[in-house]
């Protein structure tokens, strides 16, 4: 029974590992409000960590989108269907008994978790015949249709009999062969017979049938009947025990997807009850470097504070390196994050929270960010950084996105840019994208004459205020980092010199 | 000493000697075995309830003609199809006299005639296969032609033919039995075969569409190993009421064929197995690093004596674990050197050298590999030795007495083709005295015409035999108290490395001068 929200084609990974990267990316773009917010239930905490999963395939990006979309459009449907997925785990766990070593007892616990969930099975066909119409993608359509088909009543009750059946038969009947070994080989136990009567079953009456019984106190010989019950039933308590697996595998599928899609509207709701607006990104499959975002704002400062930021637009085209510079708390790195979470959302098939959004898709994203004690601390934090960087080029590949935001800033301007030049150069050529801020105006201007860059830069209005719109302009020499500390500290400092 | 014992004198086919040649094998092993460790070495090798194997093993040859034959075969045995072909018919022949032998002990009938009857199948299937083998590897020597010859023989015969048909047929008849077995409680039925489907495949069938694969399955027990209880045992008894008469065929069968393989087929694969576990061991020794060689054997008792490159191999077999290095050392005898002396230094691997020149000698006159480079020989049919005697607390015996005695036993047994090896004789008396009596001793040995291996300490006694050749351990240039452990023909040196020893313990006399009061 295929799931198939999330992929056409193939199951969702449940519980994947972290990426080597994952942490760093969920620091630097400040992904955590945002994971949080997008947990379905308390216990299903990594659900959202589906976001780090790229995908890079536009058709398997549209398919998901529609399936958010049909989601949004009804989000009880989705709601639904997680919370029947839940209820059908919950009642197997209730069932839960530790496996035995026998055969018997493999059979006996496959039997109960069957039993138990037989009803959630009944309850999902019944959902999905009432909500057939309401829903428009293939891939809720295709599950839904899916549900209707191979659930229908007269398998049910099928389903419901066998279990019945296995409750109650208490003679083991096989049919044996005599092979190779001189054990009785082979022992397949039989459908059991439509009539059964007693003296049928005790073997009295009917020709042919010789036996023997093991007498009440013998503890050997009943042990020796039991193994060889044992061998009897062990090939249909194995099947029934993997079809019993495949029943809840089924059911734990379709929570991981629900739950994904689930977590998708319950921040869409956030979003938008903030007055973000949110659209459908545009994956590309071009290598040139090609980003268009209007009216794109952050995620994470959206989620915390309940409101709209400030909007941005970027233009790139054919621009694999983007350098953003300005001056200090002025957006660039928020910036910086909105693209990098943009992507992020594009990529897991979602929606972004701007008025139109494209951009190429990349295998994967690495994000470089100096920590925040790093900011004030000099070099000895430089040999740091330069391991986590090497670390970051161990794990690259083409077409790649690598974000940096305030690189090599560790150690004197020219040493930095020197080494931030090499890297970045080197990363363009393999046909990675890169997105740097910083302030080390040698780095900066090294780029300028170079085709394919773009620059965006910090407005700073005359009087000193931040509007936090980042715009395309060209790097200027300071970062007016005296009107933050003016504006900290309140020093009238109109009689200084002017600073370096 | 009683005369040496005879097992038993084969003219049947074989493969240890040509056909019509005699061997009056010796049930008692030849005491040098023990000095040259060979008696660890058939220990390990061979399974100590083989009688043929070890009446081999103490029975050295000398006659050409059957040393050739030998090495023929062991030439075969080199080759490893032509060696898996044969293990495998040894194999077979050893695996059905076992599970005959072992079968008569089953308690319960339809069980044990089973078994015997599927033991005896694969027989057939097995002398089948090893008789078509051999026949397409085309064995160069005479022992393995006359084996394969035989064996085609034997699978063509009307015997074997009916033997297999038989028991094919026989065994098919109940393969083929179908009943139905059912389990209540603590009674259990047979009843004739149910048409009835099975159930695993209708709850396959039921559940086919929640099976996606590519969720991983469930963790499952093993299926369960039963063995063969009484209960089953007393199922098959109701198998067999239940259908009497291929049961019946079935055992009359095998009552008829107790004993399967034929004399000629077991006596071959017996003695098989003496050059099948040897080389076995050869093998592993071979990936450890030692090298053998089949020797170059020549019936002229003054000929060339030639071996390269010669280890210890009942110290190979011993250190394969441990980190002591196997040093390898050379021999080379001029036809006028009948004897040989090795001196030097202590723990200088002097008695080392003496067992491995007695292990070539004697594994040559087995006919089997030796453990060296390269090895020409000539016919040494009787090894003898004179070692100290281990269970002495120290070299020293209890008196020269006992070791003139033994000695004497030595010299009565030599003739011109024995090798004699001595390690320090008459060291239970003063040097001036041993030198004397080594000389009367080396006279004899002189009329005996037997060549002789002497380890001693006596280095005037190397010197007054200026025919003979001097074989002396060397020490390490830089470290003058370490041997190398090989050895190197020239007059025997003062032994310089014990002043080198004594300065490392503060005992040079300068060294004591300071110390002393």
């Amino acid at each position: 029974m295929k799931v198939r929200l999330l992929h056409p084609d193939r199951d969702a990974e449940l519980h994947p590992a972290a990426a080597p990267g994952d942490p760093d990316l969920i620091t630097d773009l400040d992904l955590q409000p945002v994971l949080d917010l997008m947990v379905p239930t308390r216990l299903l905490k990594d659900v959202p960590h589906t976001l780090l999963i790229p995908l890079t395939d536009p058709q398997v990006i549209a398919w998901r989108q529609r399936v958010v979309a049909d989601a949004l459009a009804h989000p009880a449907v989705v709601r639904g269907l997680f919370d029947l997925a839940e209820g059908a785990l919950e009642r197997q766990r209730a069932s839960w008994a530790a496996p035995g070593r026998t055969a018997e007892s493999l059979l006996a616990n496959a039997l109960t978790s069957l039993t138990a969930v037989l009803p959630s099975m009944r309850e999902l066909s019944h959902f999905a015949r009432q909500h057939r119409a309401m829903v428009s993608s293939p891939g809720l359509s295709g599950l839904f249709e899916r549900l209707i088909d191979e659930l229908d009543a007269e398998y049910l009750d099928e389903v419901a009999a066998m279990l019945a059946q296995l409750h109650s038969s208490s003679a083991s009947v096989a049919r044996a062969r005599m092979t190779d070994s001189v054990l009785v080989g082979s022992l397949e136990l039989l459908a059991p017979q439509q009539r059964r009567t007693w003296r049928n079953v005790l073997g009295l009456g009917g020709q042919g049938r010789f036996r023997f019984t093991v007498p009440v106190g013998d503890d050997a010989g009943t042990r020796a009947v039991e193994e060889l019950r044992n061998e009897a039933i062990f090939e249909v308590s194995v099947v029934f025990a993997e079809a019993a697996h495949h029943v809840t595998s089924f059911f734990r599928q379709l929570r991981w997807e629900a739950g994904f899609v689930v977590g998708a509207t319950q921040l869409a709701a956030h979003l938008t009850a903030a007055g973000v607006p949110l659209c459908w990104p545009d994956p590309l499959t071009s290598t040139q470097g090609t980003v268009r975002a209007t009216g794109l704002v952050n995620l994470s400062l959206a989620v915390r504070a309940g409101k709209a930021p400030v909007p941005n637009d970027v233009v790139a085209d054919a621009r694999p390196l983007m350098v953003f510079t300005g001056a200090n708390q002025g957006g660039k790195t928020t910036l910086l994050r909105s693209l990098g979470c943009a992507q992020l959302l594009m990529q897991s098939g979602l929606f972004v929270p701007a008025d139109a959004f494209t951009a190429e898709v990349a295998p994967a994203m690495h994000t470089h960010f100096r920590g925040a004690e790093e900011q004030s601390l000099q070099s000895g934090r430089l040999d740091d950084e330069l391991r986590r960087m090497s670390s970051i080029i161990d794990r690259c590949h083409r077409g790649d996105l690598v974000m940096m935001n305030e690189p090599f800033a560790s150690t004197d301007e020219i040493e930095g840019s020197y080494i931030g030049e090499e890297i970045i150069d080197a990363l363009l050529r393999h046909g990675l994208r890169v997105m740097v801020v910083t302030h080390l105006h040698a780095l900066a201007s090294r780029y300028l004459d170079r085709p394919g860059t773009l620059f965006l830069r910090a407005e700073r209005l005359p009087d000193g205020r931040r509007t936090y719109r980042v715009l395309p302009d060209r790097p200027k020499p300071t970062s007016h980092g005296l009107d933050i500390y003016e504006s900290v500290f309140g020093d009238p400092l109109a009689e200084r010199p002017p600073g370096p | 000493m009683a005369p040496p014992e005879t097992v038993g004198v084969s003219q049947a086919p074989s493969v240890l000697a040509p056909v019509g040649v005699g061997t009056m094998w010796r049930a008692q092993p030849p005491p040098c075995l023990a000095d040259l460790h060979l008696d660890d070495v058939i220990e390990a090798v061979t399974d100590a309830s083989n009688e043929l194997q070890r009446s081999v093993w103490n029975t050295p040859c000398d006659d050409l003609t059957v040393l050739d034959f030998r090495q023929a075969v062991v030439a075969d045995l080199l080759r490893p199809d032509l060696r898996d072909a044969v293990q495998a018919f040894v194999d077979a022949v050893s695996r059905e006299r076992r599970t005959a032998e072992s079968s008569r002990l089953l308690a319960f009938r339809l069980p044990a005639d089973l078994g015997r009857a599927e033991s005896i199948a694969r027989f057939a299937d097995e002398m089948s296969t090893a008789a078509e083998r051999l026949a397409v590897l085309d064995p160069g020597s005479a022992g393995l032609k006359q084996l394969a010859t035989h064996l085609v023989a034997y699978t063509v015969s009307d015997e074997f033919r009916q033997l297999a048909e038989g028991i094919a047929s026989v065994l098919a008849e109940v393969h083929g039995l179908e009943f139905e077995l059912g389990i209540q409680g603590g009674t259990v039925w047979v009843g004739p075969r149910p048409d009835r489907g099975l159930w695993v495949d209708a709850i396959r069938e039921t559940f086919a569409r929640f099976r996606t694969g590519t969720s991983p399955g469930p963790a499952l027990p093993q299926p369960p190993k039963r063995f063969m209880n009484r209960v089953e045992a007393h199922v098959l008894d109701l198998v067999a009421q239940l259908f009497p008469d291929p049961v019946q065929r079935l055992r009359d069968f095998v009552a008829a064929h107790q004993d399967v393989v034929p004399v000629a087929l077991w006596q071959l694969a017996e003695e098989l197995r003496f050059y099948l576990d040897y080389l076995r061991m050869m093998r592993s020794l071979e990936r450890a690093g030692v090298r053998f060689t089949v020797p170059h054997l020549h019936d002229d008792a003054d000929g060339p004596f030639r071996v390269t490159d010669m280890v210890d191999v009942a110290l190979a077999l011993g250190v394969r674990s441990s980190t002591a290095p196997l040093v390898a050392n050379d021999l080379v005898i001029a036809p006028s050197e009948k004897v040989v002396f090795i001196t030097g230094p202590n723990q200088g691997g002097k008695t080392t050298f003496a067992r491995t020149v007695g292990q070539v000698a004697y594994l040559a006159s087995l006919g089997l590999p030796v453990p060296a480079s390269s090895a020409t020989l000539p016919l040494l049919g009787t090894v003898l030795t004179h070692f100290p005697r281990p269970d002495d607390p120290e070299h020293d015996r209890g008196g020269l007495a006992d070791e003139m005695v033994r000695l004497r036993a030595v010299v009565d047994a030599a003739g011109p083709n024995a090798l004699l090896i001595l390690n320090e004789l008459f060291s239970a008396t003063s040097a001036e005295d041993a030198v004397g009596l080594s000389a009367l001793i080396l006279d004899r040995f002189e009329a005996l015409g037997c060549r002789v291996l002497w380890v001693t300490f006596l280095e005037d006694l190397v010197t007054s035999v200026p025919s003979a050749l001097s074989l002396v351990g060397q020490v390490d240039p830089d470290e003058p108290t370490r041997p190398t452990l090989r050895f190197r023909a020239q007059p025997p040196v003062n032994r310089s490395h014990a002043v080198a020893l004594a300065a490392r313990h503060g005992l040079s006399s300068a060294d004591l001068d300071l110390r002393l009061p």
